[in-house]
């Protein structure tokens, strides 16, 4: 399988995430410490910086300076006044020296104080002229030098000039000092911010390189991430297309039993043909008996192939519900009719009932309503050896609320065990076939069949049971009530033999041409055989036929392609009839020979009653012509015969007989006013009267006038349907009184 | 007669002030501290009694030019400028020692600059950078304390020129 090979990598992904996680966890805690470290550092750093700036702030030492070149100014321009003043010129300015001098001081005071001596404190030359200013100006406080002095002492200021040039030389020193010192103070100070700025620069640096290592890692993770959706996506497609396989396997396998059940079911079309045909020939009676249980058994053979048909295309998907208009009361006639022979055979009462609220018409597939309901019948009968089957058809609520159609099947049988009621609807397995075989018949597929098509009906089937008690097998359906179908000649069957069909038949197999020549001969048809669609075109060309039956699997030209060319050919050949044969029964084959053009379609193998039916419908709407009805319908007399004593059945003909006179009346009434609605009123009463009875010859031309007859109806067909009408009521009478019935 | 008393007044006036300086060194009355001149109503002459009769104010600080905090004490600068009306944006500060900086109107409006006459309490010498000192609070407020305000307080100051 595809997968097998996604599949050997996977433990060995599976071992690494667990040491792969944790080197993945190393290496984010390393880089988390790295870039902590990082971070405390670029801290620090500025700390110190801004601690190196507030410094500078604090200290002034540019300010300071200044200071000292200020202090040399009042130094030279002290000087300079106290020679002006002692000096000949008599306009002195006795205060503007005194304040000169003070002004001095302060600046000198300004060299003493705490940030200066701070800076300046590791210079020899600092200490020594500060002390030879504060000496001269304590001596020249004591003098003391002030406007006083200087008006009246001028020569002590020469003095005092004297002793100021010794001092010149130092404070030019120490200007030149200080700024010496703080030019060098500054480039102390820059080469740490020059220091500073490289470390910041190598922190930046290692800043980028976690940052990229980390951005790395984020790819890295992102395309190990990619990596790994591009590996979840291939896994999904391996399944996917694992998926696939399997699945086409197992419609592989699903159309191989599809196929197989149709090869076996080909030569079944032509044994059982031959089987039916045998039985009209001279036979002994244990001949007869010995064909009996041939027939039975080839029944029984192909009862199992359409199982297992049934199964295998539910397993390839090929299961259609077709919903159309069904007559429940129809419906549960047919079932009864179908189900009665074996019932009666077994002594059992049969009883089947439909409560007044449920709808007579419902939308339902009727075919598998049917198949369901016969399985539920044919298995209750099977294992009742005596008392009562029924089938009660009810109207009831679901849960929701919603209306519910139950058909309960009730048995007084064998009933069945918990454990066989477990296991009732799943297929036998090889170990308990043997157990289940014998008591479900069949394959044992019967009932897990019911329930499939009851869920694809949108219902199911529940089953309770008593071992020895009997069973009650529910269907519950939700089927719409629907308006009443359109009168099709299907619904109304078996209306006597119709009329002689020249037929074209397009069949390959020798069997099958052989028994449908044999039946369409007993039907009184005229059949013309070809081997394959070509033949069968070209002898359509030269001949006019009614109806064409085409195998759709011939060689030369299949079915479908020889339908296309017939309906490609100029009317009134393109009209013809075509009904496909096919022993595949899918419903895919059956549209697409619809598609084709085909008009009907039947799967093979094709029981005589199936196709008598099938020419009458499409053989009657070729022509306006009646089918001569067969005058009474022999098996409904023995049905009531069976099911009524002798005198009842005969008071039966003898009231209907008797109520031919009101009739006549009644047809007589409506003719005269021409009332369509009063003609139609009759006539359906007559129609349903007569078949109770059988009397075929009076409920087809009843039924004949009763779909004709309309405000708008050509009413001379009318007048002469009414007379074949009255003609038929007059025979049925001398037929009554001829079977001695009335 | 109203000519001779004129005469007689004005020779009179001449005799008692030979020259500002002249009176200025002769009569210890009272020193003209502060000049206000430039774009003002009227140009005023504070001395000290003047000075210290307007709304006194005192803060205690650091400055780069005192070991320690020290108490300023005298009046507000916006106070002084009210008396002489200025009309202009600009106060250029003088000092006697010649030094002379610009001072923004809106600093002496926006913050309590004082013209700081007492020191602790004490009149300041010209040798202690009295007698005037103009004192920012540079302890209450950081911004203050940097080269610019530093280098606009002026100290030995003897005159504002509103520019």
């Amino acid at each position: 399988m595809s997968d097998a090979a996604a599949l050997p990598d996977k433990p060995h992904k599976s071992a690494k995430p667990g040491t792969q996680r944790k080197r993945w966890r190393l290496l984010m805690a390393a880089l988390g410490t790295l870039l902590a470290l990082a971070f405390a550092t670029v801290g620090l750093l500025q700390s110190r910086q801004y601690a190196l700036l507030n410094a500078t702030t604090h200290y002034q030492d540019d300010y300071l300076v200044w200071s000292l070149f200020q202090f040399e100014a009042e130094y030279l321009k002290l000087r300079l006044a106290l020679e002006q003043a002692a000096g000949p010129s008599t306009a002195v300015d006795a205060e503007g020296v005194e304040q000169r001098y003070e002004i001095f001081v302060s600046r000198l005071g300004l060299l003493q104080d705490e940030h200066a001596v701070k800076i300046l404190h590791a210079h020899p030359d600092y200490r020594r002229t500060l002390e030879r200013c504060q000496a001269f100006v304590q001596w020249a406080d004591l003098l003391p030098l002030n406007a006083e002095l200087v008006r009246t002492r001028p020569q002590a200021l020469h003095e005092v000039i004297a002793r100021m040039d010794g001092m010149a030389d130092a404070i030019r020193d120490l200007s030149l000092t200080a700024s010496h010192s703080v030019a060098t103070q500054v480039t102390e100070r820059n080469d740490l911010v020059r220091q500073q700025n490289r470390q910041s620069i190598a922190l930046t640096l290692l800043q980028c390189a976690l940052i990229l290592g980390l951005a790395g890692l984020v790819i890295h993770q992102l395309g190990r991430l990619a990596r790994f959706g591009r590996a979840q996506r291939a896994l999904a497609q391996s399944l996917q297309e694992a998926r696939r396989e399997v699945e086409s396997g197992s419609r592989a396998k699903s159309m191989f039993l599809a196929n197989m059940s149709h090869e076996l079911r080909t030569p079944m079309h032509g044994l059982l043909g031959m089987l039916a045909l045998l039985k009209d020939t001279q036979l002994s009676r244990p001949q007869q008996t010995q064909l009996q249980a041939a027939s039975d058994s080839a029944r029984h053979l192909l009862a199992v192939l359409n199982d297992i048909l049934d199964v295998s295309k539910m397993e390839a998907g090929g299961i259609g519900i077709h919903a159309e208009p069904v007559h429940l009361p129809a419906l549960l006639r047919e079932l009864e009719e179908l189900s009665w022979p074996q019932a009666i055979v077994k002594g059992l009462d049969l009883n089947i009932r439909m409560e007044s609220d449920v709808p007579a018409w419902v939308s339902a597939d009727p075919t598998r309503l049917r198949q369901i309901l016969l399985n539920l019948l044919g298995n209750a009968i099977k294992f009742s050896e005596r008392g009562r089957v029924a089938l009660r058809l009810s109207h009831q609520h679901d849960a929701l609320g919603r209306d519910l159609l139950r058909f309960e099947v009730s048995d007084t049988g064998i009933g069945m065990d918990a454990a066989t009621q477990a296991r009732l609807f799943q297929r036998s397995s090889a170990d308990d076939a043997s157990a289940t075989a014998p008591r479900f018949g069949s394959a044992g597929l019967g009932l897990e069949i019911s329930r499939s098509l009851a869920r694809a009906m949108g219902g199911d089937i529940h089953a309770s049971s008593q071992a020895g008690r009997g069973s009650v097998f529910s269907l519950e359906l939700h089927l719409p009530e629907c308006a009443p179908a359109p009168m099709l000649a299907s619904s109304a069957p078996a209306n006597g033999p119709p009329r002689r069909l020249k037929i074209l038949v397009s069949e390959d197999h020798d069997t099958n041409r052989a028994f449908l020549e044999a039946v369409l001969q007993r039907l009184g048809h005229d059949a013309v055989f070809c081997e394959n669609g070509l033949e069968a075109l070209q002898r359509l060309k030269g001949e006019d036929f009614d109806l064409v039956l085409m195998d759709l699997h011939t060689p030369m030209m299949d079915g479908y392609q020889a339908t296309r060319a017939m309906r490609a050919l100029p009317a009134p050949k393109s009209t013809v009839k075509i009904i496909a044969l096919s022993a595949d029964a899918y419903a895919e084959s059956r549209q697409r020979a619809l598609a084709a053009g085909m008009d009907d379609f039947l799967a093979k193998p094709v029981g005589i009653d199936q196709l008598a039916q099938t020419l009458s419908r499409h053989g009657s709407s070729l022509t306006a012509q009646l089918p001569v009805p067969a005058p009474l319908d022999e098996t409904k007399l023995a049905e009531l015969r069976s099911h009524l004593p002798e005198g009842k059945v005969r008071q039966l003909y003898a009231g209907f007989v008797a109520n031919l006179a009101v009739t006549r009346q009644a047809l007589a009434q409506a003719r005269g006013r021409r009332d369509s609605a009063a003609l139609r009123a009759t006539c359906h009463g007559l129609k349903g009267a007569a078949a109770n009875l059988g009397l075929l010859l009076v409920s087809t031309p009843a039924e004949v006038l009763e779909n004709t007859a309309h405000e708008d109806s050509d009413w001379a067909q009318i007048e002469q349907q009414i007379q074949d009408l009255l003609d038929a009521l007059s025979r049925s009478e001398a037929l009554c009184s001829e079977r001695g019935l009335s | 007669m109203k000519a001779w008393a004129l005469s007689v007044a004005l020779v009179t006036a001449l005799l008692l002030h030979p020259a500002p300086a002249a009176h200025a060194a002769d009569a210890p009355g009272p020193k003209p501290a502060l000049t206000i001149s430039g774009r003002v109503k009227t140009p005023v002459v504070f001395d000290m009694a003047r000075l210290a009769a307007l709304p006194q104010h005192s803060f205690t600080t650091r400055t780069p030019w005192h070991a320690g905090p020290r108490k300023f004490t005298g009046p507000l600068l916006r106070d002084v400028l009210a008396v002489a009306g200025i009309q202009g944006q600009t106060i250029e500060a003088m000092a006697l020692n010649d030094y002379k900086v610009t001072i923004p109107v809106e600093d002496a409006m926006r913050v309590d600059v004082v013209v700081a006459r007492l020191v602790d309490d004490k009149p300041m010498a010209v040798r202690d950078k009295g007698p005037l000192f103009i004192i920012y609070p540079f302890d209450s407020d950081e911004a203050l304390r940097n080269s610019i305000y530093y280098s606009r307080s002026a100290w030995q100051l003897k005159g504002l020129v509103i520019r």
